[in-house]
């Protein structure tokens, strides 16, 4: 792990304009900074803003106000190097049913620009590193859950990004898949990628990250490795820790 | 834009649909089942009807049948007729029991031996098809009786039968097999052309966008390299692919069958009708649809955008794809052809282009414009669809239901407007609502009685609309309908000045009835109205005809909606705006221009002084000089009061001094106190 930043937000908030009720600051002048191979989890209940922020990062949502820089280059004005640097999945990310599984991934390689014989050698390690060669023709309206997750993961990797953005990826998989998910990203880790991870599961945290910030209401309440926090906290797990920062009552 | 990008997609989402059958069954498969199936299934279905109530007899009573024995003798020698011994055969016809009731009047036969004639009743029913059947038939007997007696009487008195018959008639039709083909079946080819293009281009928009963000793929495809306007490009081109081959397809079906179906029906509609769609037609029936396409598929887009789920989308698409139909079927209707106004309506424009065609009548010029003007609105559409899907909050439809819901709420609006006023929208929503109470209230209403009626538009239609509505969103009321005391001075200028653009007004409606010929029932409406005004007073005429419009319309157009269209248009494109909707309510095409002129003077003088006195005295004024002319215009004879003809050149003068002095009066008298 280096001290060479890989992420970089700023300022960096978003508000949206809501039809019901006064306008919502998703995520509040927020500061933090990713290290190039390092895991950096984003920790906080639900509707806590990593969502948002998340997609700032990767360019969905522009800031209202701030900057984001990842890899060096401005989300809004460059957005397009950013993404081609970037790997997005997300817990809920969809597949197209009616592609099969290799095309699905095809797809996405195909829209990073990969020639055609490079994106081909790559899909099949990929499926044989996920261990889904079989599926590879079939329809992803056809798999189960598990296997469509590989799928995705396949999809968000196939261009090789130097960062990966995992929006609860975790959130709609049975623990064992989970556990193998968590593992396969610890294994890209290893590869020397950057990766950010938002998880309101504290345990997901612990297993796997290097530095963690938790949020909270859209604002950024501490920021550092897991041992640093839990000592500013006086506290010995990052459960208690957040209950520290945050007060009673506000989980989930 | 890339178009390696875009060429990506492109492929991707035809390889997906292709791959629904539910999309490949209605592109493919039911334009070669349908339209086969329906011919050969209407054709069948009407020479059953047909030799069913040809072959079936008729039963009829006969009253009094030893009246006439020359009548019963011929009645007797019809083979379809059957005689009832019915009890009651008043009513039995009434319950289809019976076809036909003869009553023959006593001694018949002797008054037209005698030379003379008598009355023959016969009673049917207009709603049964056989029953209508039996008396036609029953008619050509008796014809044919008549025309034997009136050449005995003739011969008799020793005349040629010729004498009753001087002119003896031939009409033959000039027109080809194929155009009367075409007139026969363009119309509902056209619309059903039309129609399937716009079909062709709904499931698609709502899949490609609204269907992606429901399985949570748009969010995916947004973070890979592919841009915005490279993803929009891309589903559009499939959109509008899918659409055209459908269309593409029923053509050709549609074409192939109604040719060989003609055929195929053999009698006299085989005989007398040929249909055939040439290459020419083809082809620019084709040329047409790409824009016509490309501009549902747009629309359909950006709406589709709005919507989180793929339901949620098709609620949204529902009315606007059944509003579309409506210019189409336009087509079906007799009498309709292109002219300078149709050719620009969307739409409408194609497929009445598209039935002249098939008669024979379009240009190339007709071609020329309705392709132009579709290409117009397509660009146009393409624009808003691209502009929509750029935007963040639409594709990640951040919030549920936002369509609908901004128009009617007033909390969700003001949310993301911060303000209490009217926008654009909320005028022309408003617009559109007086408008649909002015076809389905007023002019019921006003029909049955014209007083009446009247006041009820003026408080129900025209006030009530906007006060409610100004309520409902919490308006600041005063604002919004301008409502202030008005320097007096000032605002009475504009009675001068109402009177002198009276005169004006009546003078260029002079100039332009040379050219425009005001209709007679136009005229005859406002005659009649005047009479009936008459009828009340001058008193009541002058509140119904000046004072309520005067108050009512100016609220209505000089308060809220001017309101909101200069807000968000600027001032003059609001004022005109504003101006052009008075002139379209007025909903008569010889009043549009005149009134649309007033509209936006009096729209000008209200906003310059934030005063809706302004307009209110102003319209009263115009509006009163128009009762008082009415009332005088019979007992006068100077003809330019009527409004037909040109006023001597002083008269001309007086009005536009009176004209222009009033306005500066109105624009410039200011409330001293207020500038101090």
């Amino acid at each position: 792990m280096t001290t060479e930043i890989a992420i970089k937000l700023e300022n960096a908030t978003k508000a949206f304009t809501r039809l019901k009720g006064d306008p919502v600051v998703a995520v509040d002048n927020v500061n933090f900074d990713v290290f190039k191979g390092e895991i950096f989890g984003l920790l906080g209940p639900n509707g806590a803003g990593k969502t948002t922020t998340l997609r700032m990062i990767s360019t969905i949502l522009k800031p209202t106000d701030g900057h984001i820089l990842v890899d060096g280059f401005d989300t809004t004005a460059q957005s397009n190097e950013v993404r081609r640097r970037l790997g997005f999945l997300s817990g809920n990310t969809g597949l197209y049913k009616r592609l099969k599984a290799w095309e699905m991934v095809a797809y996405f390689g195909q829209l990073y620009g990969m020639k055609e014989s490079l994106l081909m050698e790559r899909i099949d390690k990929l499926f044989k590193l996920l261990d889904m060669v079989e599926f590879r023709d079939v329809l992803c309206d056809a798999l189960s859950s598990g296997t469509r997750q590989k799928v995705s993961i396949a999809r968000t990797i196939v261009h090789d990004p130097p960062i990966l953005v995992f929006d609860e990826p975790t959130a709609a998989l049975d623990p064992l898949v989970a556990r193998t998910l968590l593992d396969f990203i610890k294994g890209l880790k290893d590869e020397g990628k950057t990766i950010v991870f938002s998880t309101h599961i504290m345990l997901e945290a612990e297993r796997l990250c290097d530095r963690v910030g938790i949020i909270h209401r859209g604002k950024m309440l501490e920021i550092g490795s897991i041992p640093e926090i839990l000592e500013r906290t006086g506290t010995d797990s990052l459960e208690s820790a957040f209950f520290a920062l945050a007060g009673e009552g506000v989980w989930e | 834009m890339r178009l390696s990008v875009v060429n990506i997609i492109f492929r991707k989402e035809i390889k997906e649909m292709l791959r629904d059958k539910r999309t490949i069954f209605v592109t493919f498969i039911l334009p070669i089942l349908l339209y086969p199936i329906l011919i050969i299934g209407m054709s069948q279905l009407t020479i059953m009807m047909m030799e069913k109530i040809k072959k079936e007899d008729f039963r009829i009573f006969v009253e009094n049948p030893d009246g006439s024995p020359l009548l019963m003798k011929s009645i007797k020698t019809d083979t379809q007729f059957v005689f009832s011994e019915i009890e009651n055969p008043d009513s039995a016809i009434k319950v289809d029991k019976l076809d036909l009731i003869i009553r023959i009047p006593e001694n018949i036969d002797e008054s037209i031996a005698a030379g003379g004639f008598d009355s023959l009743t016969i009673e049917y029913s207009a709603a049964e098809e056989r029953s209508k059947a039996a008396s036609d038939h029953l008619d050509n007997i008796i014809d044919s009786l008549e025309q034997a007696i009136v050449n005995n009487r003739l011969s008799d008195a020793g005349l040629d039968t010729t004498i009753t018959n001087p002119i003896f008639t031939i009409f033959k039709n000039v027109a080809s097999k194929k155009k009367m083909g075409g007139f026969a079946f363009g119309g509902v080819l056209a619309f059903i052309v039309v129609i399937i293009m716009i079909t062709g281009a709904y499931y698609p928009s709502v899949d490609l966008i609204a269907g992606e963000k429901e399985r949570g793929t748009l969010e995916t495809l947004l973070v890979s390299p592919a841009g915005r306007s490279e993803i929009v490009a891309g589903k559009f081109v499939a959109v509008i692919s899918m659409a055209f081959t459908s269309a593409v397809l029923n053509l050709a079906s549609m074409g192939l069958t109604f040719s060989v179906g003609i055929s195929m029906m053999g009698g006299p509609l085989g005989e007398n009708l040929s249909f055939s769609l040439t290459p020419g037609i083809l082809l620019i029936i084709l040329l047409i649809l790409l824009p016509l396409g490309a501009l549902f598929s747009a629309i359909f887009l950006a709406i589709s955008s709005y919507a989180k789920s793929y339901k949620e989308a098709q609620s949204y698409l529902t009315p606007v794809f059944m509003a579309a139909q409506f210019p189409a079927m336009i087509a079906l209707l007799p009498g309709y052809s292109l002219n300078t106004i149709t050719a620009f309506v969307p739409v409408m424009n194609a497929s009445l282009l598209f039935k002249d065609m098939l008669v024979g009548k379009a240009g190339a010029q007709d071609i020329l414009i309705v392709f132009g003007a579709t290409l117009v609105y397509a660009v146009l559409a393409l624009k808003w669809a691209a502009n929509t899907l750029s935007n963040e909050e639409h594709l990640l439809s951040i919030e549920e239901g936002k369509f609908f819901s901004r128009l009617l709420s007033r909390k969700q609006r003001n949310a993301v407007t911060n303000e209490n006023k009217a926008s654009a929208g909320d005028s022309i929503f408003l617009f559109a609502v007086v408008l649909a109470l002015m076809w389905w209230v007023a002019q019921p209403i006003q029909i049955s009685n014209i007083v009446i009626g009247l006041i009820i538009t003026q408080i129900t239609v025209i006030l009530a609309p906007p006060l409610l509505l100004a309520k409902r969103m919490k308006f600041d009321l005063k604002k919004t309908f301008r409502l202030k005391t008005p320097n007096v001075a000032s605002a009475l200028s504009m009675i001068p000045a109402g009177i002198g653009l009276f005169i004006i007004m009546i003078q260029l409606q002079a100039i332009f009835s040379g050219t425009i010929e005001l209709p007679p029932d136009f005229i005859k409406s406002f005659e009649y109205l005047f009479e009936t005004l008459n009828a009340i007073g001058p008193v009541g005429g002058f509140i119904i005809i000046a004072v309520l419009p005067g108050i009512c319309e100016e609220l209505l157009f000089r308060g809220y909606i001017l309101d909101g269209l200069t807000r968000k248009w600027g001032v003059t494109a609001g004022i005109v705006a504003s101006g052009a909707l008075f002139g379209l309510l007025h909903m008569h095409p010889y009043r549009l221009i005149p009134t649309a002129i007033l509209g936006i003077y009096f729209g000008w003088i209200v906003f310059k002084r934030k005063s809706i006195a302004h307009g209110m005295i102003g319209h009263i004024t115009h509006n009163g000089c128009v009762f008082i002319l009415a009332n005088i215009a019979s007992l006068t004879s100077l003809r330019w009061i009527r409004g037909e003809g040109l006023a001597p050149w002083w008269i001309f003068a007086i009005a536009i001094v009176l004209f222009v002095s009033g306005t500066i009066g109105a624009l410039k008298i200011q409330n001293a106190e207020l500038e101090k």
